[in-house]
């Protein structure tokens, strides 16, 4: 299966790990350049700016149409929702734009663990129904 | 041109007002399908309320004939720009919810205007707003071009 990997880019090595775990389990996996260089440890100025001013550097890249575009081209995405900020199973504003856009698509949709219990998104993701993976990502068929 | 109005059901009066106004400058618009059920009567606005509260929306979605979030998509597809009718709610000013958000990044990746009747609020996703360039015209629906 083609899989887009999606999450925060604060989990950026997590999601190389779990490229190499995908590909090891014989799927095609896309994950943007820019998460793969910052989990390299190279574009500290982009991760720089994204501490001062993240929603100009959102609006120069315009990460939004690019995720979208990504998902657009593959069959399935996983949203690696960590822990984060104190939040079990964290998924964030762009994360949740991503499961938006991949349900319009027609694409199947995994979270490697439960739904967060996070208010603003609870409606949306209820209605959209992604499979929970609980961390087995062999349950990916 | 056709506008597609994005705002909560809560907001289902505010919706049918900026609607007519709309309507009499010469546009098309479209609405969310429970705003649309309750102003014909289908639904009750306090029995939704109260409903979504408690338990969510989710079995007044299970109602619509369609799944909600994909007809409006496609609602934004076919239409030309989307307002967001983003007033007070849950104690935030100018507050705009999740999908609020959803429907306003279709919008985005469609190349569509997204036009916010007030400014933008001060929410964990400012940032997400403000990469979608939405237009702010501070109530003035004249400033919709």
């Amino acid at each position: 299966m083609n899989i887009a990997i999606m999450g925060s880019s604060a989990f950026v090595k997590e999601m190389v790990e779990h490229k190499d775990k995908l590909e090891r389990l014989g799927h095609k996996v896309s994950l943007h350049e820019h998460y793969i260089a910052q989990a390299n440890g190279e574009m500290q100025d982009l991760i720089n700016r994204m501490g001062h001013e993240h929603a100009k550097v959102k609006k120069e890249f315009d990460y939004i149409r690019l995720h979208y575009n990504d998902i657009e081209k593959n069959d399935a995405i996983l949203v690696l929702n960590l822990d984060r900020k104190g939040i079990k199973n964290y998924i964030g504003a762009n994360t949740f734009l991503e499961i938006g856009f991949a349900h319009v698509l027609g694409k199947k949709i995994f979270l490697l663990n439960k739904m967060p219990a996070m208010d603003y998104l609870k409606d949306e993701i209820e209605a959209i129904e992604p499979i929970a993976l609980n961390g087995d990502l062999s349950k990916i068929k | 041109m056709k506008i597609v109005i994005v705002a909560s059901i809560q907001f289902t009066y505010e919706i049918e007002k900026i609607t007519k106004k709309l309507e009499r400058l010469g546009y098309k618009v479209e609405i969310p399908w429970a705003a649309k059920k309750i102003l014909k009567g289908d639904i009750d606005y306090n029995d939704f309320m109260s409903i979504k509260e408690k338990r969510g929306d989710n079995e007044f979605r299970n109602k619509a004939e369609e799944d909600l979030i994909i007809r409006y998509y496609k609602l934004i597809k076919k239409g030309d720009a989307i307002l967001v009718l983003n007033y007070d709610k849950k104690g935030i000013k100018n507050y705009i919810g999740g999908n609020a958000l959803i429907e306003m990044s279709f919008a985005h990746i469609l190349s569509k205007p997204i036009y916010l009747i007030n400014p933008i609020p001060e929410m964990i996703y400012t940032d997400e707003i403000k990469a979608m360039k939405p237009i702010l015209i501070n109530g003035d629906l004249s400033k919709i071009k």
